[in-house]
């Protein structure tokens, strides 16, 4: 009997452990982009000693008013473990009584994986934003950042200039802080290389305490001008075949003459000995 | 009038049953390869271990193989007949049949390495006079015609002889008849013969220097470590008459066995061959060092990684054998007239051979492993290269292929020149009276 006891006790514990719920640490950050705002939520969780990002795992979201949760929406997790989401239009979203937002981002009813949330608080600001360039092209970047609810200045943030290129921001500044006002100027001596008629998007990435990372991009004419490389139109090396240089067609086609007409020639000689008579 | 016991030692004769198995089984792997490129064209060239990094790899060692060993057509023939090196006349023949061979494989093989098979004509529409692979097409095409001709015109008198032999089925009679093209010795006949010859052994020098030139081309005109060198067309053509003349000795020991031919290929022969190969090894050598010496006296950073894995890592155990086995060794043992005797020298070219195919796949591997840019986000395994049992299939198909193609030409096409060789004997016997 005694013996009945353990092995269903021992069964028992291992029902337990075979349904037992991982546990899912959550992260959740704000980024706005030139007023296209996104929530990103990253999900790992623990397997043996360290922590796996969680692939596939869907995450909701939420934005909470004085205690009322509205959902927003839902983002599956990539490999990367990462869900994000657009917020949209931000000029409609409501901020609460002191000037912010709260996002929340929610795992819920997932199998093999515990509840769990993920809460921050942002608060929205606006960036001013003036390039003046000198007579003598020299650049000044002027950044002036306030609170959306109240224009107070945004002091004491992280802010960085760049210039937008095709992959990734090309940084043109150390990081940087604003002054008292929310603002920071930037100074740049030497034009940029531009598309073709000489423009380049300026960019500013702030980052405040309670900000988010706030990116916000202007296209300005500081860019030299990009002349197109049209050599692949004219006679090269590396132009197609009709645009061949006009050395490589003459001589190596001399050569093949001369060696196909000389094999030509014997084929004549075959033909001469085929009417030889004797 | 041409000695009939030298016609009957010479003529071509049916093959007994060693010749049959030795065809059957040539055919039999021939025909797994041909079925291992049909799934290739099916399925792509997914089914071979080349990858985003190592994208030539054993077809290409093998095209670089094929277009060395056809180099021996110009060497024993052209360069070694207008040198007056008469010894060489019962070997023209075989290194004739050995070059057709090899030419019209190695062009071949570049069509099994393409993914697109049905877009070669596209080479031709759409391709560059610019690029190295275009004159790499132009080259191999007037070389397969230099080498089909310079193979016919010795043969012409040959055909002639060969029509009124009998014991052979009508058609192959027909077919000597109508390839003799009225032969018959005329003073004419022998003038336009002889000139044509002439001619052919001329020309196919440069155009065989400028397909094996053009062929190391393709990769000297890369940035890329271990191609990116001054001296690979050099180093390339010397390495070519190596495995030809080693490709030479092992089937003039062959044929000589299997059809008796000691009277006519000598052990002076292999003799002369021997030391030739010595010569040639020692050429070929040279070139090596300054192919490896010269970068690692630099040392830049990307040809320190290539010629480490080379000389003392990956591929080290590869490259000390094909340069201990393929290059030194023949050096040494050949210096001694006892190991330049038929069967030892037979043995020793055998290894010649195999170990330059697997110099020509240490040219082209390593090199693609280790790129000058890195290429990202592709899986792990892609950075090594390891052919799969279809691509080994596929390029034992094209060496059999290869074999079959002399073993024809030698069942129909006397193996030595008899009308050269007579004109020779003639020569010399009344040198000697």
């Amino acid at each position: 009997m005694k013996a009945r006891i353990l092995i269903f006790l021992v069964l028992i514990s291992f029902t337990v452990e075979a349904q037992e719920e991982a546990t899912v640490r959550l992260s959740l950050s704000y980024k706005m982009e030139n007023q296209e705002a996104f929530l990103t939520a990253k999900a790992r969780t623990r397997v043996g000693r360290r922590y796996e990002n969680i692939h596939g795992l869907g995450i909701l979201f939420y934005t909470v008013i004085d205690g009322d949760k509205k959902l927003l929406g839902d983002s599956n997790t990539n490999h990367s473990g990462e869900a994000t989401m657009s917020i949209g239009d931000i000029s409609t979203l409501e901020y609460d009584s002191m000037g912010m937002w709260h996002f929340v981002a929610s795992v819920e009813n997932k199998d093999g994986f515990r509840d769990v949330d993920e809460e921050i608080s942002i608060t929205p600001i606006k960036i001013d934003f003036k390039v003046e360039i000198s007579e003598d092209s020299v650049a000044s970047v002027r950044v002036q950042s306030r609170k959306s609810m109240d224009n107070g200045p945004v002091s004491e943030a992280e802010v960085r200039l760049y210039v937008s290129r095709y992959f990734a921001p090309h940084w043109l500044s150390e990081i940087e802080f604003t002054d008292d006002n929310g603002e920071f100027e930037f100074s740049l001596e030497e034009m940029l290389p531009g598309d073709l008629d000489g423009l380049v998007t300026l960019g500013i990435r702030l980052e405040g305490d309670d900000t988010g990372a706030v990116f916000h991009e202007e296209k300005v004419n500081y860019g030299i001008p990009y002349e197109p490389d049209t050599s692949f139109d004219e006679r090269s090396m590396w132009a197609p075949a009709n645009k061949t240089p006009l050395w490589l067609l003459v001589f190596p086609n001399l050569i093949i003459l001369g060696v196909w007409g000389t094999l030509i020639y014997l084929v004549y000689y075959l033909y001469l000995i085929s009417r030889s008579k004797q | 009038m041409i000695d009939s016991n030298l016609v009957n030692d010479l003529k071509p004769r049916p093959f007994g049953l060693w010749g049959r198995i030795w065809t059957v089984v040539l055919v039999i792997m021939t025909l797994i390869g041909i079925w291992a490129y049909y799934r290739q064209i099916q399925d792509g060239l997914v089914i071979t271990g080349m990858r985003d990094y190592a994208f030539w790899g054993i077809y290409i060692s093998n095209f670089v193989f094929f277009v060395a060993i056809s180099l021996v057509g110009s060497l024993v023939t052209a360069i070694l007949r207008l040198s007056g090196a008469e010894w060489s006349i019962p070997l023209t023949r075989i290194s004739e049949i050995i070059a057709v061979a090899a030419i019209i494989m190695a062009g071949l093989t570049i069509i099994v390495d393409m993914g697109r098979p049905d877009r070669l004509m596209n080479l031709f529409i759409h391709g560059r006079l610019q690029s190295p692979i275009i004159w790499d097409v132009i080259v191999i095409t007037t070389y397969l015609f230099i080498s089909l001709m310079l193979l016919y015109f010795p043969l012409i008198p040959d055909f002639a002889i060969l029509k009124n032999e009998k014991g052979n089925p009508g058609w192959i009679q027909k077919g000597y008849k109508r390839l003799a093209i009225n032969w018959n010795g005329s003073k004419l006949q022998e003038k336009l013969h002889q000139r044509g010859i002439f001619i052919l052994s001329v020309l196919i020098i440069p155009v065989a220097f400028g397909i094996h030139t053009v062929t190391s081309w393709l990769f000297a005109t890369t940035f890329r470590p271990g191609w990116d060198s001054t001296n690979f067309g050099a180093y390339f053509v010397s390495g070519a008459f190596v495995v030809g003349a080693g490709g030479v000795i092992a089937a003039m020991y062959l044929l000589r066995r299997h059809y008796q031919l000691e009277k006519y290929i000598t052990d002076e022969h292999f003799n002369k061959m021997g030391k030739l190969l010595v010569m040639l090894c020692l050429v070929y050598l040279y070139f090596n060092l300054n192919e490896y010496l010269i970068p690692a006296f630099k040392l830049k950073k990307e040809e320190e990684i290539h010629i480490y894995s080379m000389l003392f890592g990956h591929y080290a155990p590869l490259f000390w054998s094909v340069i201990g086995f393929g290059l030194v060794m023949p050096v040494i043992l050949l210096l001694f007239r006892k190991w330049r005797r038929p069967f030892p020298l037979f043995v020793i070219s055998v290894i010649v051979v195999i170990t330059s195919w697997w110099k020509r796949y240490l040219i082209v591997t390593p090199t693609l492993l280790h790129p000058s840019m890195p290429i990202q986000g592709v899986p792990e395994s892609w950075a090594g290269y390891s052919p799969t049992w279809m691509e080994w299939a596929i390029t034992l198909g094209t060496l059999t292929m290869a074999l079959l193609i002399i073993t024809i030409l030698v069942r129909f096409l006397p193996i030595i020149p008899i009308q050269e060789f007579s004109d020779h004997m003639k020569k010399t016997s009344s040198h000697e009276s």
